[in-house]
């Protein structure tokens, strides 16, 4: 079994760019998710190693979504990623039990980078 | 950036033209409603979503406009900032750069679009510390209640299709075009079958038949879009416009959910922007005319859409000042388009249609508005184009209806099958409203032009065969006669024989061929003869 993420953003645009550059990695991807709502519900049904979560979303915001997800499982992995200028709401997020962070725009590679960091045990 | 991201592009173009269409309603819909948080809020995500993907893509620009709006609503949703007027209306001029920058990235050239003076007066608003001096009665802060909200978030939500793939148009046209040929060698096998007398291939054949059937309808099905793609541009269009004019008008969209095929929706774009318009500037009349005519004072003009047995039918209405057959006739003929003596032969709905007419519209009168671009006579060209009609109905000093019918699709169309001289013609159906047979002693001449009496009405007519340079012939005991259409007007085609009805797929002509006279077309029959589609609009 290889290493399952979901992607949660509701831009479908970048979606499609994690989903490549992660993929290209050799992750699998368990799932998309374009809310904080779908992103619960996905996650509970997928069970992925990891989740990467934008934070502006219609609805119900990111963190709302990791708050969530740690109910289901307290030890999940979640990446937020989130365009510039929204640090105050990454660290936000940390607290609320993410591990890691990327900035839009990313590069590839920082990407990888931060999965890898938090997939590391 | 070391990933090729040119071929997200196609994906990006789409999601941003997506975003700003949404941004411009959005934005429409907190003018009406300044004190809605939850619209601020979905406005600023779209801003910041927006923000985002250019910014991993690359491009600079965009970047920059959509992260100075961001600041601006972020102050405006943290309530540092109140929503004035006037920071509406730089907002809705970042959408205006934002648009022709998403645009060229498109055509692929650089238009050298200015961001200097937006970013600029964006950073002003940022400027402004207290709360824009707006006017006190604004000064409840309450929010709006929770049944409100909701709608807001849920409908962006429900538009958005989770089961969708994004195609390129491309693949598209080339399935319909195969699907075409499919039909095409559907029909031959047809003829085999049946001129072989071959009874097991037409069992098959049949089968073949429904598949091929359901196969068209689906591919015809991912061709359609709904009709809100350029719909939703419009409101935008009428408040500029009317804020120009110093009118006040109540617009209002109906059955935006309607499909057509894409390549339709496009082109009747600048038409019915152009119809809008009009309606707006002249149809409308200013509010002391209306309150002086007894009218409310703010004009209401409804642009609707909705289904008519294999047409679809838009209308636009204005409550305005209406037009006079008489008086548009009357101009006609100052114009020299018309004779006096000609006038009386002619119609209240064709006194109505000449403003449709070619140079009806003159430079003198066209303001900046409704005289750029294009002008009555091109937006009745477009929709014949596509075998739609354009009609009016008016009652002056109450308002104007445009009504315009277009088909659902363009691919493939029922057509009656004429012969004229051993030669085959195809004459699309929509544009049939009869078949007769005459005895030659029926026919009249009036003005040198034969005339038949049908139900007392008196129908011109028009040999084929003299259309297309025929040998032309004596009339035999009966003549054949078709009644066609389009929109007010008709006229008889004499045929020799009618031949069949068939399902027939268009292909168009290319080349040197495309401008030929009576010609709109070709298509292949079963028997792999080529037959030629008559062009009605253009013998009219």
């Amino acid at each position: 079994m290889g290493t399952k993420i979901l992607i949660v953003d509701d831009s479908a645009f970048m979606r499609m760019t994690l989903k490549n550059i992660l993929s290209k990695e050799g992750y699998e991807i368990a799932g998309e998710a374009e809310n904080a709502e779908q992103a619960v519900a996905k996650y509970t049904e997928t069970q992925p190693n990891l989740v990467t979560m934008d934070i502006i979303m219609p609805g119900e915001n990111g963190i709302k979504a990791v708050k969530e997800i740690m109910k289901v499982n307290a030890s999940a992995q979640i990446v937020m990623v989130s365009a510039m200028g929204q640090e105050a709401l990454i660290v936000e997020a940390m607290q609320a039990g993410a591990k890691n962070f990327i900035i839009k725009p990313f590069q590839p590679e920082k990407v990888i980078e931060a999965v890898r960091k938090v997939l590391k045990p | 950036m070391t990933e090729d991201m040119s071929r997200y592009k196609d994906m990006f173009i789409s999601e941003a033209t997506e975003y700003l269409q949404n941004l411009n309603k959005s934005l429409l819909s907190l003018e009406k409603n300044p004190e809605n948080l939850e619209l601020l809020n979905e406005i600023f995500r779209l801003a910041h979503t927006m923000k985002g993907m250019a910014a991993t893509m690359g491009y600079q620009k965009i970047t920059t406009v959509a992260h100075q709006m961001e600041d601006v609503l972020d102050r405006l949703r943290q309530q540092e900032l109140k929503v004035a007027p006037e920071i509406i209306e730089t907002l809705f001029k970042a959408l205006d750069v934002l648009e022709p920058l998403v645009r060229e990235i498109v055509s692929g050239e650089d238009k050298k679009v200015d961001i200097n003076e937006i970013i600029v007066d964006l950073r002003m608003i940022m400027e402004q510390k207290q709360p824009a001096a707006a006017s006190p009665a604004k000064e409840t802060e309450a929010g709006t209640p929770p049944d409100e909200k909701k709608t807001v978030s849920k409908e962006g939500e429900k538009k958005r299709a989770q089961n969708s793939v994004r195609i390129n148009i491309e693949h598209l046209d080339n399935l319909m075009n195969l699907v075409g040929e499919l039909v095409i060698n559907k029909a031959r096998l047809f003829q085999i079958g049946a001129n072989y007398k071959l009874g097991a291939l037409n069992e098959s054949l049949t089968q073949l038949e429904r598949i091929t059937g359901s196969l068209q309808e689906e591919v015809l099905k991912t061709r359609m879009i709904p009709v809100s793609h350029i719909f939703d541009r419009y409101p935008r269009v009428v408040r500029d416009l009317a804020k120009l004019k110093n009118k006040e008008i109540n617009f209002e969209i109906e059955g935006s959910d309607i499909e057509l095929d894409r390549l339709i929706v496009d082109e009747i774009n600048d038409p019915l922007i152009h119809l809008i318009r009009n309606s707006v500037d002249h149809g409308i009349e200013t509010p002391q005319e209306r309150v002086k005519n007894g009218k409310s004072e703010a004009g209401y003009v409804k642009l609707s859409a909705r289904r008519e047995k294999g047409y679809v039918r838009i209308e636009l209405t204005d409550d305005g000042k209406g037009m006079d057959p008489q008086e548009i006739a009357e101009k006609a003929i100052e114009k020299g388009m018309m004779t006096r003596e000609k006038l009386v032969l002619l119609t209240e709905q064709e006194r109505l249609m000449l403003i449709c007419e070619p140079g009806f519209s003159t430079a003198a009168e066209i303001s900046d508005t409704s005289g750029r671009g294009v002008g009555m006579d091109v937006v009745k060209t477009k929709v014949e184009a596509f075998n739609g009609s354009v009609t009016i109905e008016t009652q002056k000093g109450k308002g104007s209806t445009f009504i315009i019918k277009l088909p659902l699709t363009l691919a493939i169309i029922q057509s009656l099958m004429v012969k004229v001289a051993e030669e085959v013609y195809a004459i699309p159906l929509s544009n049939i409203t009869e078949i007769n047979s005459f005895t030659p002693d029926f026919i009249r001449t009036i003005e040198k032009r034969e005339v038949i009496k049908i139900r007392e009405e008196i129908l011109p007519l028009l040999s084929l065969r003299e259309v297309f340079d025929l040998p032309s012939r004596q009339y035999g005991e009966e003549i054949c006669v078709v009644t066609v259409e389009v929109g007010e007007k008709r006229l008889g085609l004499v045929v020799d024989s009618i031949y069949s009805r068939e399902e027939i797929v268009i292909k168009t002509l290319g080349g040197i061929l495309k401008r030929t006279k009576g010609i709109s077309g070709a298509t292949i029959l079963g028997d792999g003869r080529v037959v030629l589609i008559v062009d009605i609009t253009g013998i009219m």
